[in-house]
Order: structure tokens, then sequence, then C-alpha cells
């Protein structure tokens, strides 16, 4: 080993000058057993490095870590539920309209089919016969009226007869 | 990396785990706390899969992350117990993360940790981040969010500061 070199690397890793590369050269040079006396000092510092390199988690580390990565909630699979709860919510809205219709048609048929909500009958025949009925009740109850109104013509008859005999 | 599926998450991602671990551990010198934050920073990631997609440097994203949850609770640790510096210190020089052969040398590492420890918080993340993790300057200014030049500046201070101490040490230390 060129110990000039070390010398010269060393000087210039104090002074903050040396390459990842140059640095890895002095730490592999210091990992022998035995350098001269003056560089003991930065053996020891290498060495506190190499010796701190070393130091890991253990294994059962990666362990607690995947059971707790794996216990936390899947983004992606948020997602997939959000998209099916708004599915379901789209066809319990759909599925209200389409009862709503539904009914509102049941009813809409049912007052069609009802004679007396609807102005015209199928048959002339019958419309005829109802039409009929309808100016008999008329003419019964506008006769019934008539007869009344006689009654109140007596009065007037009578009322006229007072006042020719008062004049008189 | 298009939709990471939990194959890629332990391919790409898990493998990480050591180093956020030990710059985790850098800075809350407690191994409990540590393994918290990186499983905590893990989480997250797995989490934000879908916008992290874009990311061009991901393990940069995580070493962020790591940094800004570690002194998060390093400033809630100070809040609730107002530790003094040397209480840091001495947790520090107690955890014997590195065991070595000789007695000798071994106390020589405590001190080379303590030594670090005592280091400002910005240039020991920086020493840590190129010495240890063999970090590039950009991928430096990129998880510490500083330029290019504070982070050569704060590595020739933390460098020099370590040599200055590094041959008090062995002047009356080692030798």
């Amino acid at each position: 080993m060129d110990f000039n070199k070390i010398e010269q690397l060393l000087e210039r890793y104090w002074e903050g000058e040396t390459s990842l590369e140059e640095e890895r050269e002095l730490r592999d040079f210091f990992d022998r057993p035995e350098v001269p006396a003056k560089w003991k000092s930065a053996q020891v510092l290498f060495r506190y490095f190499n010796e701190q390199r070393k130091v890991d988690l253990d294994g059962l580390f990666d362990e607690k870590v995947i059971a707790q990565v794996e216990d936390t909630p899947d983004i992606s699979r948020g997602k997939v539920r959000k998209l099916f709860y708004d599915l379901v919510r789209v066809a319990a809205v759909g599925l209200i309209l389409i009862t709503a219709t539904y009914f509102v048609r049941e009813q809409y048929l049912e007052q069609k089919d009802d004679p007396y909500m609807v102005d015209t009958f199928e048959n002339p025949k019958e419309a005829f016969e109802e039409t009929k009925k309808a100016l008999l009740m008329i003419s019964k109850n506008f006769n019934k009226g008539r007869k009344e109104a006689k009654k109140v013509g007596a009065f007037n008859d009578a009322q006229e007869k007072v006042k020719s005999g008062n004049e008189l | 990396m298009v939709n990471m599926s939990l194959e890629t998450f332990k391919t790409q991602v898990l493998p990480i785990k050591n180093k956020l671990y030990r710059f985790a551990l850098s800075m809350v010198k407690s191994e409990p706390e540590a393994q918290d934050i990186v499983q905590e920073v893990l989480i997250r990631v797995w989490n934000r899969r879908k916008d992290l997609e874009q990311l061009d440097n991901l393990e940069a994203w995580c070493m962020r992350i790591t940094r800004n949850l570690s002194l998060d609770k390093l400033k809630s640790k100070h809040m609730s117990k107002t530790s003094g510096m040397e209480e840091g210190f001495d947790v520090s020089q107690n955890n014997e993360m590195t065991p070595y052969r000789s007695a000798e040398m071994k106390d020589t590492m405590k001190n080379i940790t303590g030594l670090i420890s005592s280091l400002p918080e910005k240039q020991k993340q920086v020493i840590h981040l190129r010495d240890i993790e063999g970090y590039s300057y950009k991928e430096i200014s990129e998880v510490l969010e500083i330029d290019m030049n504070q982070v050569k500046v704060n590595l020739f201070r933390a460098r020099k500061t370590l040599k200055e101490n590094l041959l008090n040490i062995n002047a009356y230390g080692l030798q």
C-alpha cells in the first residue's frame, strides 16, 4: 500500500475535499489491524464509521411493518367502494321515480274510465239516453218552479185587488 | 414505479430501513424510539404511495422525514424533561453499539461516540450522512434541505473539530 497516497488522501479528507470514492479507499485502508502509529487516531475514527454502518434493525421489524401495512385500508379499494355507493344512490333515485310514475299512471287510467269525470260517452245511444234523462230532470224541476211562481202570482192578484179596493 | 404494490414496497422501500434507523438513532439515541420513528416513516410512505410515485429520490424523502420526526421527538423530550446536554451525552456513552475486541479500543470508541455527539446538530448529521452512509453532497443537501455549500461548510467544520479532538484523545488516551 502506498503510504504517501494515504497521507495525501487523509490530508484532503480533513479539509473536506475528498470524493466518495477516495473516502471509501481510506475506509478500506484503515480496516486493517496494524497501521503506522501516526494514523492510529484516524484509524479509530474510520473504524467507528465502519462499526456504525453495521448497526441494523432486527428481523422481526419487517414482519411488524408489513403486518401494519397490510392492516391499513387500501386507498384503491376505498375508491371502488365509493363508486359502488354512488351507483346504489343513483339506482335508489331511479327506483323512486319509476314507482312514482307507476302510481300516477294508474290513477290517471282509473280516472279516464270514470264516465262522470270525462264528458263524452263512447256509445251515442247511451249518450242520447243520458242527455234525455238530464233534460227531463231539468224540465221537471222547471215545472215545479213554475207552480211555485204561480202561487206568487196569486199573491200579486190579491194585492191588486186590495189596491183597487182602496182607490174606491 | 407505477402504483406501488406491496411487492414494490418490500423490495424498494423496506431495504432503506437500516439507513433510516441509524440516522434516527444518531439523533434520538434510543433504540426503541428510533425503531418507532422508522416504522412511522415506512407507514407514511405506504399511505402516500400515490403521491410518491413521481418522486425521483424516495430515499432522500424518507431520510428527510426521519430527520424531522427525530428532531420533533428530541424537542418534545426536552420539553418534558428539560434534560441537559450532559444527560444526552451519558446516554450515548452507555449505548454499547460497538462491541470491540480490546477494552482499550472500546474506550476510544466511546470517546469517539461522545465526540461526535458533542458536535452541533447539523454537523453531526452531515458527518453521519457522508462518512457512515456515503451520501453525495447533493443527496445530503436534499435530506437536510440546505444548499450544497452549506453541506461542504458543515462537513469541513465537523472534520476539523474531529481531527483536533482525536489528537487530544490520542495524547492521553490510547498511547
